[in-house]
């Protein structure tokens, strides 16, 4: 009955059936994919699905997910986060992940009004993100989240076989509130520098959803890219 | 009152959601670093909306698009001179319904999409590529937009948009180069800056444009990337006078034709559907095949009516027998051509009366076709009209009332004096004051030549824009993996 009923929870998305507590939960994934992410993991049998994230916590150690969106484009994926420590004021995780991009993946999205650098007709590209994060709660309305990512990349034709490396920085103002600010930073290539990333968003939570929209700026070598980034994730 | 609140914020939400999933594809391919070491040259196309010929001359003037590697050359478009018509014409991609997005359809005999329904599609984004509004030759560029606010912005806030698309152009350029040996894209910008600001300020653009294009290549120096730019239409730069719209509705009245919204059952003794949908230099008829010659011959006594075309479907015995498609320009309410097509032979019968000079036309004389007719060759007027007022003015006029690249062509096509134009619009509140600046559309040269320019080969002094392929065979590969090609 319990089953069922956590179902019907999830089908009537607006109604917070059985959130059994009332405190606020921390962001468990990045706002930004493959580069941002956090040191929380989700709690012992949680459960959250968005647009960007379906995920499941395991043991108080592990979580277990997918991006659903990316998933329905021709990107299959998953990922497993580990648990590393905590302590008060911090908290470790480590992340493996894939994202499987088939061909034809880049010309998948619904509008014709965003455009992508990689065009992929004709071969696939393997992703295979490895990262370290950490979350640091430096005071009661601050959040530091950091990562550092390995990013080996296989292409089935005309890509080079290569790994990269990525670091993101997020503050987060207002961590434990309803309505928070953050601000994103990227690095990605280092020594092989391909682009930065600057991004601001908003993000709303209460017990049983967390909203998140933001605006983001590529900056590459030869120009600015920007767009939005929207996340609507139910909690379970 | 609950139920319309729950309808909004339900379709907020699909809306949201449905944004959201581009946003979040779009994020991770461009988040993704790519690296290909396997094209060493890459051609690139820009496909810039309005780009007329006179604002490249001004801008190598000022020395831009500098330097023995760059070529450039008069891009004859097509009439009527509207982008989307001419787009589809120039990269043979699927025919349009109607010259523009308010056209008439007479196999239901009413104009679809009249008014501001048809003007709001000039702006609505794609959010779903099934559902689209759009002309389909946009699915012919590898870039074309900047995100579902570029059309608003680009009249909103040109200068601003153009920034941000040439910053987009040349940061998916660079992924794409690194697996791609062609790239295409569509620039809107610069044709709403000829429309609204000063010429300069398009000279400017370009000045800019060849910068970026510099810096782009001086930061890619394992890469050869090669440019070419073309154009769909010029502008004229002509100002004109709010006083100077046009409402074809209202001035055919003026001349004994009753504007009408269907054709059948007409009784009206001359009558035809007006079309006038944006702010250009032509605007078109359609009325029943027994009335396309008095409709044209009248309306060719309105003042600020430069030249009025039809196709004539019932011609004269004597005309029969030389060919079967023929032509009328009208002028102060008389004819004063009429034309042939051969189509097997490719050839144009003109009256040996022919006043050339009427039209800037200076020609050889070819062999007689019969005692009032002379046969030329299309090249042959290609090359004597190139250079003319009205540069390729018979293909233009034949074609533009035929159907090609639009399924239901006007059967009356009138061609304004400069300094007039259609008022396709007003602006909520009632002001005309708004984009005023530059035209195109007509017959005349100045909103018909555009841009060819290029690094790609030789040119010769004037193209047909139609013929782009025959030049840029690997600009057909590309726009070809995108889109069937007609």
């Amino acid at each position: 009955m319990n089953k069922i009923l956590k179902l019907l929870s999830i089908l009537s998305i607006f109604s917070p059936l059985l959130q059994a507590e009332d405190a606020l939960r921390s962001s468990t994934t990045g706002f930004y994919p493959i580069w941002e992410n956090t040191g929380n993991i989700e709690g012992h049998r949680l459960a959250r699905v968005g647009i960007s994230d379906a995920e499941v916590g395991i043991g108080n150690f592990a979580q277990i997910g997918i991006n659903p969106v990316l998933f329905a484009y021709r990107t299959p994926n998953a990922y497993l986060k580990f648990n590393l420590g905590r302590t008060e004021v911090s908290r470790w995780s480590l992340q493996l992940g894939f994202y499987y991009v088939l061909e034809q993946a880049s010309r998948s999205s619904m509008s014709p009004m965003y455009v992508s650098r990689l065009d992929n007709p004709d071969f696939t590209l393997l992703l295979a993100p490895t990262s370290l994060n950490h979350s640091l709660n430096l005071s009661g309305w601050m959040q530091i989240h950091q990562s550092l990512t390995a990013l080996p990349e296989i292409s089935s034709g005309k890509l080079d076989n290569r790994i990269f490396a990525g670091y993101s920085a997020v503050a987060e103002f207002l961590p434990e509130e309803r309505h928070g600010i953050l601000l994103h930073f990227s690095e990605v290539g280092f020594w092989d520098h391909d682009f930065n990333l600057l991004g601001a968003s908003y993000r709303y939570r209460n017990t049983w959803m967390e909203f998140r929209l933001g605006y983001f700026y590529r900056v590459h070598k030869t120009g600015a890219q920007s767009s939005p980034l929207f996340n609507l994730t139910f909690l379970l | 009152m609950k139920q319309k609140r729950f309808l909004i914020f339900t379709g907020l939400l699909c809306l949201s959601i449905l944004s959201g999933c581009d946003w979040l594809q779009s994020s991770f391919l461009n988040g993704i670093p790519i690296c290909g070491s396997q094209n060493k040259e890459i051609k690139v196309y820009l496909a810039i909306d309005g780009l007329s010929y006179s604002s490249v001359e001004k801008a190598r003037a000022q020395g831009a698009f500098a330097g023995n590697s760059w070529r450039h050359s008069k891009f004859i478009t097509t009439f009527p001179g509207t982008s989307d018509a001419s787009w589809t014409r120039i990269l043979h991609t699927e025919p349009l319904v109607g010259y523009e997005y308010t056209y008439f359809d007479p196999s239901q005999d009413k104009i679809i999409n009249p008014g501001m329904s048809g003007l709001v599609k000039h702006v609505v984004p794609t959010f779903v590529d099934g559902m689209s509004m759009e002309a389909p030759y946009l699915k012919a560029f590898d870039y074309r937009s900047n995100g579902y606010t570029h059309s608003i912005g680009v009249y909103h806030d040109t200068f601003a948009n153009l920034g941000e698309s040439y910053d987009n152009l040349f940061f998916t350029l660079d992924g794409r180069s690194q697996t791609n040996s062609t790239f295409s894209a569509y620039l809107i910008e610069i044709d709403a800056m000829g429309h609204i600001f000063k010429p300069e300020d398009v000279v400017e653009s370009l000045r800019i444009l060849d910068k970026k294009i510099n810096v782009f290549k001086a930061k890619h120096p394992d890469k050869k990337f090669v440019f070419t730019i073309l154009a769909d239409h010029g502008i004229d730069f002509v100002n004109v006078e709010s006083k100077n719209l046009m409402k074809l509705s209202e001035e055919i009245k003026k001349v004994g034709v009753t504007p009408v919204e269907n054709i059948r059952g007409q009784t009206a003794p001359h009558y035809a559907v007006p079309i006038d949908h944006v702010r250009l230099t032509y605007l078109s008829l359609h009325t029943s095949a027994e009335q396309v010659k008095p409709v044209a011959t009248k309306v060719s006594e309105l003042p600020f009516i430069d030249v009025t075309v039809a196709k004539i479907r019932f011609p004269n015995e004597a005309q029969k027998t030389l060919t079967t498609d023929w032509y009328g320009i009208y002028e102060s309410g008389k004819e004063i051509v009429d034309f042939g097509y051969d189509a097997q032979k490719n050839t144009y019968l003109i009256p040996t009366a022919m006043n050339w000079e009427r039209f800037g036309i200076s020609k050889k004389e070819p062999a007689g076709k019969s005692p009032t007719y002379s046969e030329f060759s299309d090249e042959d007027l290609f090359a004597f009209s190139k250079h003319s007022a009205y540069p390729d003015l018979f293909y233009r006029i034949r074609t533009g009332l035929s159907a090609v690249g639009v399924q239901y062509p006007a059967d009356v096509l009138l061609s304004l004096k400069p300094g007039f134009a259609a008022i396709g619009f007003t602006l909520p509140g009632g002001s005309k004051d708004f984009s005023l600046a530059g035209f195109h559309g007509s017959l005349r040269d100045l909103g018909t030549v555009a841009t060819l320019l290029t690094e790609e080969r030789d040119l010769p002094d004037a193209v047909r824009s139609e013929d782009i392929y025959k030049l840029f065979p690997d600009f057909q590969k590309n726009v070809s993996e995108k889109t069937k090609l007609y």
